[in-house]
């Protein structure tokens, strides 16, 4: 009698693979950052960012040591203007976290990418697209009364956060030529230096306690390194255009893990509109000309 | 019908027209979705 086993040489199973690979790093990020949410009444968002950026920063040195790389001094200049703003999109988007839920300061943030890849928007379906991204954020708007009602505090530093992103693809596409992993490592140690100050400021020595630092390395490798990797390793074998349509349904995602995790819960007005947000990023990818049907959003990117 | 495909090729005009129709639904949605729920 034969029992049921895994083939892992099964041509189903290794097709497979790749996309559950991307379903996996985008459950993880949404995971991870749940599970920084723990960290802010310890050290505040502001300690938690740092943190995560910090510890993400010495794995990806320790992992590429970006010094046997040379790096010129207009180089160095691109490193510095995308870290600033990877830095920047961190801290903000943290700060948006306390006080609005997970998946609508994701699909907030979406704005960024979604505004550059509809900024040159010529067919006549883009006017459908940017009415779609547009009504979704306008029902996450602080201008409506009752449960929907959001802290414009936080929406602004979700929105701010989205032009970080918008500014971090811009950077990141000048820094293609030079090796990806040191790239990586110099900006996100530059991101660390620009966050650490506000991160001493409002946690000061709480961040060396081995229990918070512990719980910050955690946060580190499930929200950065496991996403980039399983994303890295999803890239290869997924059509971009594939990867980008369901990149796209990464809100959704944060929506979920928040509501089981972190217990928000969303009011339907909200669910449509974090529907209508996808809706718009799976189309801006689906009608970007052959070949440049590009992800809106980089492996490993913010969130 | 043309000029109007015409003016949705121009950048500007396509996310402004797109922006009003987004108003417009987001406005319409939330009163569907209250008469819903």
């Amino acid at each position: 009698m034969s029992s049921p086993t895994l083939d892992l040489n099964s041509p189903r199973l290794s097709a497979a693979l790749p996309y559950l690979a991307l379903v996996g790093g985008m459950v993880s990020l949404a995971v991870g950052t749940s599970f920084a949410k723990s960290l802010f009444p310890l050290v505040g968002a502001e300690g938690t960012a740092a943190l995560r950026v910090g510890l993400s920063a010495l794995v990806l040195i320790a992992i590429w040591r970006p010094w046997r790389f040379r790096l010129t001094r207009a180089d160095a200049g691109r490193v510095l203007l995308y870290g600033l703003v990877l830095g920047l999109m961190n801290l903000s988007f943290y700060m948006a976290l306390r006080t609005i839920p997970l998946g609508l300061a994701i699909a907030i943030e979406f704005s960024g990418p979604l505004t550059l890849a509809l900024i040159h928007s010529r067919k006549p379906v883009h006017f459908a697209l940017v009415g779609l991204a547009v009504a979704g954020l306008a029902m996450l708007l602080p201008i409506w009364s009752g449960v929907e009602g959001l802290d414009p505090v936080g929406v602004g530093y979700a929105a701010f956060a989205g032009l970080c992103w918008a500014l971090y693809i811009v950077f990141g596409k000048r820094l293609s030529h030079m090796h990806a992993g040191q790239s990586v490592a110099l900006g996100m140690s530059t991101a660390a230096l620009v966050i650490l100050p506000f991160g001493v400021s409002t946690a000061g020595a709480a961040l060396l306690a081995p229990s918070v630092l512990l719980l910050g390395l955690g946060v580190a490798l499930v929200s950065s390194a496991l996403p980039y990797s399983l994303e890295m390793i999803a890239l290869r074998h997924i059509p971009k255009r594939t990867f980008g349509v369901l990149l796209s349904v990464e809100p959704a995602i944060g929506a979920m893990a928040g509501m089981i995790l972190l217990h928000e819960q969303l009011s339907p007005l909200q669910w449509l509109a974090i529907g209508c947000i996808i809706a718009a990023s799976i189309g801006a990818v689906l009608t970007a000309p052959r070949g440049q049907g590009q992800p809106l959003t980089e492996p490993g990117a913010p969130a | 019908m043309k000029a109007l495909i015409a003016c949705l090729r121009a950048p500007v005009l396509n996310i402004a027209a797109g922006g009003l129709f987004g108003l417009i639904l987001a406005v319409v949605m939330r009163l569907v979705i209250r008469r819903i729920f």
